[in-house]
């Protein structure tokens, strides 16, 4: 449908800025509440595009990571709960159309993201069985794998960075 | 001028006058009721009044209907005025706390005497020479009231009445961490493991060497505190305020201490409480206060804003978009040693605050 949802949230935002808000006194509440809407819009035009994508991929590579991460963790006791919640995991998060809506997809990585949760407190409570230098090497996957998923989202927030939200 | 006399239409001058007669037990015409911007945690009004006939100014401060932008109730936040009237910390006197009455939906409120002055100081930011004397003289005596603060015996006015004591200085930042760690978990809006990550990073790099507990304000700064001739004639807005490390105020001071060199800054800091601030401990609070913002935009924020309680957008915004900013700061620098993370992160911005402190990198 034309134009995207995209295209119409940038005219909006586009319209706030630069017709509405200059007419407002800065100091107003109306411009401050209108000022929240522009950095909302912002961040909208580009989540609009990406989210539904990146929570796939996400997703998709979450289950890749958990299950390396697990297979090298089999030696340890205290991980065998979550190499049994992972197997439930897969069997349950599921998408109900092979074009999954981004509820459905954020409602999974939500649970992803409670396992990923818990395998940092895992890893933390065993540090001393573990030993440091394993420790290191597995905290350090689990950063990159943080990071990569902040560098991702990062056009979603940088977009309304320029914005005061208030 | 009418839009920013108020926000919400909860509060109008006649109720205000009504309820501050009968308060007060005298005739009270309201001539103007201003709400303060921008008022995110609590609702803040500025009344000129008539009493029996003499002008009168009040601060009149109100939990918003969600209930608050802080973990700690406006009650909290009276006891601290309460006894900060009897000390020698300049604040504006309070005179009554109420919450369940017949006035704004029964939502808690107190009042307090109008300090004449402003949040702010006229030619504070101007790129002159006035300008930058200006910032030197602001500067010094905001550190020369925190010091103020961070030395009063808080104990002689009653603080541990109501406010958790840690056990000793090199316990004052693990209480800290302990409460906030505790309100993160019970109200966050969903998982968010870099965050869980980072309070491992904090919780290994904790310093311990707190020379003293201190009464600790909280936010602070420009836009808090009230302004008058370049000096701080009233320490305001306390929602915050606990016992700790004083190092704390110095990450919080919302930009107020980098307004000139940050460094001298905290070395006259240092000078005026009569110990040193390490690098580290410095480094490790600019890291915490990031997670305490975070705490309050999310747990309390944003959840409100999900839960239909607070339907103002921006509390959607800074739930949305500052809450992730944080994170990823966070998450670039987690592992890495406090200083140099902070150095990393200072250098990432035009304007770095760090670069005149601790080690170089």
């Amino acid at each position: 449908m034309k134009p995207s949802s995209q295209a119409l949230l940038g005219g909006i935002a586009d319209t706030v800025e630069t017709q509405v808000l200059p007419e407002l006194e800065a100091s107003t509440w109306t411009a401050s509440r209108l000022r929240s809407c522009l950095a909302l819009l912002r961040h909208l035009e580009q989540r609009v595009v990406m989210e539904g994508p990146l929570l796939y991929r996400e997703n998709a590579e979450l289950e890749v990571f958990f299950g390396e991460l697990l297979e090298d963790l089999k030696d340890v006791r205290e991980a065998l709960p979550l190499r049994d919640e992972l197997e439930v995991l897969r069997s349950t998060c599921t998408y109900s159309e092979a074009y999954p809506a981004v509820e459905e997809l954020a409602s999974v990585n939500a649970r992803y993201l409670e396992f990923l949760d818990r395998i940092i407190i895992m890893l933390h409570e065993n540090r001393a069985a573990l030993g440091e230098s394993r420790f290191e090497e597995l905290r350090g996957r689990v950063m990159d794998r943080i990071r990569e998923a902040k560098q991702r989202e990062a056009p979603m927030i940088d977009a309304a960075s320029g914005y005061s939200p208030i | 001028m009418a839009d920013i006399e108020r926000s919400e239409a909860a509060l109008t001058a006649e109720s205000v006058a009504d309820y501050f007669s009968a308060r007060l037990g005298s005739s009270v015409t309201v001539r103007n009721l201003r709400q303060t911007f921008p008022g995110l945690s609590r609702e803040t009004y500025l009344v000129d009044a008539e009493v029996a006939g003499e002008s009168r100014g009040f601060v009149l401060r109100v939990d918003p209907p969600s209930g608050g932008g802080t973990p700690t109730s406006l009650r909290h936040e009276w006891e601290v005025y309460r006894r900060l009237w009897t000390s020698p910390i300049p604040v504006a006197e309070p005179l009554w706390f109420a919450e369940g009455v017949d006035f704004a939906e029964g939502r808690a409120h107190m009042v307090r005497d109008l300090v004449a002055g402003g949040t702010t100081l006229p030619g504070l930011t101007a790129a002159t020479a006035e300008g930058a004397r200006l910032r030197r003289v602001a500067v010094r005596n905001h550190v020369e009231m925190l010091a103020e603060v961070h030395r009063l015996d808080w104990a002689a006015y009653g603080f541990d009445e109501f406010i958790p004591v840690p056990a000793s200085p090199d316990d004052a930042l693990r209480l800290e961490f302990d409460i906030w760690k505790d309100l993160w978990l019970a109200g966050r809006t969903e998982p968010h493991p870099v965050i869980t990550e980072a309070l491992y990073w904090l919780e290994e790099n904790m310093p311990t060497d707190t020379p003293f507990i201190s009464l600790v304000k909280g936010n602070n700064g420009i836009g808090e505190e009230i302004w008058r001739d370049g000096r701080i004639v009233a320490m305001s807005d306390w929602e915050l305020a606990s016992l700790g490390d004083g190092v704390l105020d110095l990450a919080f001071s919302q930009g107020t201490l980098a307004l000139d060199d940050f460094g001298a800054a905290i070395r006259y800091y240092g000078e005026c409480v009569g110990h040193e601030v390490s690098p580290r401990r410095l480094a490790w609070a600019m890291f915490w206060i990031m997670f305490k913002a975070l705490v309050c935009l999310n747990t309390l924020f944003l959840r409100n804003y999900i839960a239909g309680a607070d339907s103002r957008i921006a509390s959607a915004a800074f739930g949305v978009i500052s809450v992730r900013q944080y994170e990823r700061q966070l998450a670039m620098s987690i592992g890495k040693d406090l200083e140099a993370a902070l150095h990393d992160l200072a250098a990432q911005t035009t304007r770095s605050t760090y670069a005149s402190i601790g080690a170089t990198s």
